[in-house]
């Protein structure tokens, strides 16, 4: 069995399509947080965000960290353009390493700035980018990956059994990251009387904070089979998910509910951000032949209809 | 099979115990968080919540709120008013302003809003936290310091009502940080005058019971307020006055 495990460590790379699609939501999940922050770039983490200080410095961040803290003005506006572009490049897989690395550090440098606007997102996030960057996320799907198809593989910097050693064992990090997530949230509300009663899911949607529709849902909300429906359906995926992993048919069944989960949390509590960063870490769940095999239906479908080929390059 | 053949020999006696260490690293790291998340257990109690936290912090933590079911079911809200002087006139108070108001109403329908917009709603629970953390009695002295109240002797005041030294330094922390939000955004919000003091306060509320979901409503409960004494303006530097200014009147 440890022979086995070494086998499946040391001789090759797991999970690469599913990290390729992760490396691509995530990348557009900081370029487009970024774009969408850019007009309160300065009150949210540059010049005004100073009123945090006492607060922020509790925390023992390392001091490399402290770029956006030290520059401001136009110096504050181009290593935030810089974080962007970084973060595009992790999304199409140019130096994919590189730039996984250079996205998380410039990432990490900004959240350090303001931790007070961070959420459950960001903590995620940050973990995840930090195993990414020990992964092969540009083996498939990525401009690197054109790249080597054009002038060939260039000499690895480090033997292949240890950069697959790595990139296996992060793997299984940020497998174990998301699970975790699920799993500690379930035992969290097992422990809870609402969510026992089937009714948890009624309070957050009643707050401002989480109610983006306001009253436009309310008869639905006020629905008890809907909420009890949505209560218990959020604790059975979450507490059963690693389970629910082992065998195939039952893992499409958890990943197609956790990602229906996440972008109804996403869109009824307006938190899309935390939904989008679940979802990209979810999708290395799906094995690598249901990725091939999706590619090539994609690809015999847009094959057999010509004219809508057409049309798209349109 | 691997997913991604590589053309390679197994590895050799002294890789593999390379490949094991770090195998094992990659347990223990895995078990160290699992064990931060998790709800109390026997096996969390023997390592110790100190030592977790001195593992996990910073980079590592994660809060458990994020997964903690009861932490959303409040309400809350963030106001603020200050002393102004426009012109020549005789400084004036000014109305509450309801900042926590003026988020939900940018972020309305906005299914992925800027994160600025979550801002005051953070600073409301912030502060809540912090005063019900105190003792009754600690509580009822933050409301009467004075502007001529030195921090370092309402945090003596607290102090000398209460046994909870880290709450009442978190308190002072909370208090400094909304009281420099306060003073930049009234600054910006009155711009016409001088912002001479602030004052903010802080409310709560819970959300109805699911079974009278057809006759209460949240807007028709009332907050459990803290409020907070007056206070000296902090004026700030020049470019974060610029940055609230772009903000709270654009």
């Amino acid at each position: 069995m440890i022979a086995r495990a070494l086998d499946w460590l040391t001789l090759g790379k797991h999970s690469t399509y599913g990290l390729a699609v992760t490396r691509m939501i995530l990348g557009f999940i900081v370029a487009s947080q970024l774009a969408v922050n850019w007009s309160d770039r300065s009150y949210t983490w540059g010049d005004g965000a100073g009123w945090t200080e006492t607060v922020r410095n509790s925390k023992s961040w390392p001091a490399f960290l402290g770029l956006f803290k030290q520059v401001s003005g136009p110096a504050f506006d181009v290593a935030y353009l810089v974080t962007i572009v970084f973060g595009i490049l992790m999304m199409i897989g140019l130096y994919t390493r590189a730039s996984t690395f250079m996205t998380l550090f410039l990432w990490m440098s900004l959240y350090v700035a303001n931790p007070f606007v961070g959420s459950g997102g960001d903590a995620v996030l940050r973990m995840v980018m930090l195993y990414m960057c020990f992964v092969d996320a540009g083996q498939h799907w990525s401009v690197d990956s054109r790249l080597r198809g054009r002038r060939g593989a260039i000499k690895p910097l480090m033997p292949v059994w240890f950069s697959a050693t790595l990139h296996n064992l992060a793997t299984i990090l940020i497998i174990h990251q998301v699970v975790m997530v699920y799993v500690a949230s379930a035992f969290w509300k097992v422990q809870s009387p609402v969510w026992k009663g089937g009714t948890a899911v009624y309070y957050p949607l009643q707050t401002l904070a989480y109610s983006p529709w306001h009253d436009w849902l309310h008869p639905v909300y006020a629905t008890g089979p809907i909420i009890a429906g949505a209560t218990y359906t959020a604790i059975v995926v979450q507490l059963f998910f690693p389970v629910l992993l082992i065998y195939r048919p039952t893992r499409v069944v958890a990943l197609i509910m956790i990602t229906g989960m996440h972008l109804g949390i996403g869109i009824f509590m307006g938190i899309l951000y935390f939904s989008l960063v679940m979802i990209a870490v979810d999708m290395i769940l799906v094995s690598d032949k249901s990725w091939i095999r999706a590619f090539e239906w994609v690809n015999s479908r847009r094959k057999a209809n010509p004219v809508d080929e057409e049309s798209l390059r349109i | 099979m691997p997913d991604s053949p590589v053309d390679e020999a197994p590895p050799r006696p002294w890789q593999k115990w390379i490949v094991a260490v770090l195998g094992l690293l990659v347990v223990v790291h895995s078990i160290l968080l699992t064990l931060w998340l998790a709800p109390a257990s026997p096996i969390r109690d023997l390592v110790g919540s100190r030592g977790l936290a001195s593992y996990v912090d910073p980079y590592f933590e994660q809060s458990a709120d994020s997964v903690d079911p009861d932490a959303q079911y409040v309400d809350e809200s963030f106001q603020v008013r200050a002393l102004v002087q426009s012109n020549t006139a005789k400084p004036k108070v000014t109305h509450w302003v309801d900042l926590t108001a003026e988020e939900d109403h940018r972020m309305r329908f906005d299914l992925d809003p800027a994160r600025v917009h979550v801002i005051a709603r953070r600073l409301a629970t912030n502060l809540n936290g912090v005063m019900f953390a105190l003792d009754p009695q600690q509580r009822e002295i933050v409301p009467l310091s004075k502007v001529s109240t030195l921090p370092s002797k309402l945090q003596a005041r607290l102090n000398a009502a209460g046994s909870n030294p880290i709450a009442v330094q978190n308190f002072m922390a909370y208090s400094q940080m909304a009281t420099q939000f306060a003073s930049l955004y009234a600054a910006a919000k009155w711009n016409g005058g001088d912002v001479y003091q602030v004052q903010f306060k802080v409310g709560r509320r819970t959300v109805p019971p699911f079974a009278k979901r057809h006759t209460d409503k949240l807007a028709d409960v009332h907050y459990l307020w803290f409020a907070f004494g007056w206070r000296p303006a902090f004026h700030g530097s020049y470019d974060a006055r610029s940055a609230f200014n772009s903000y709270v009147n654009n």
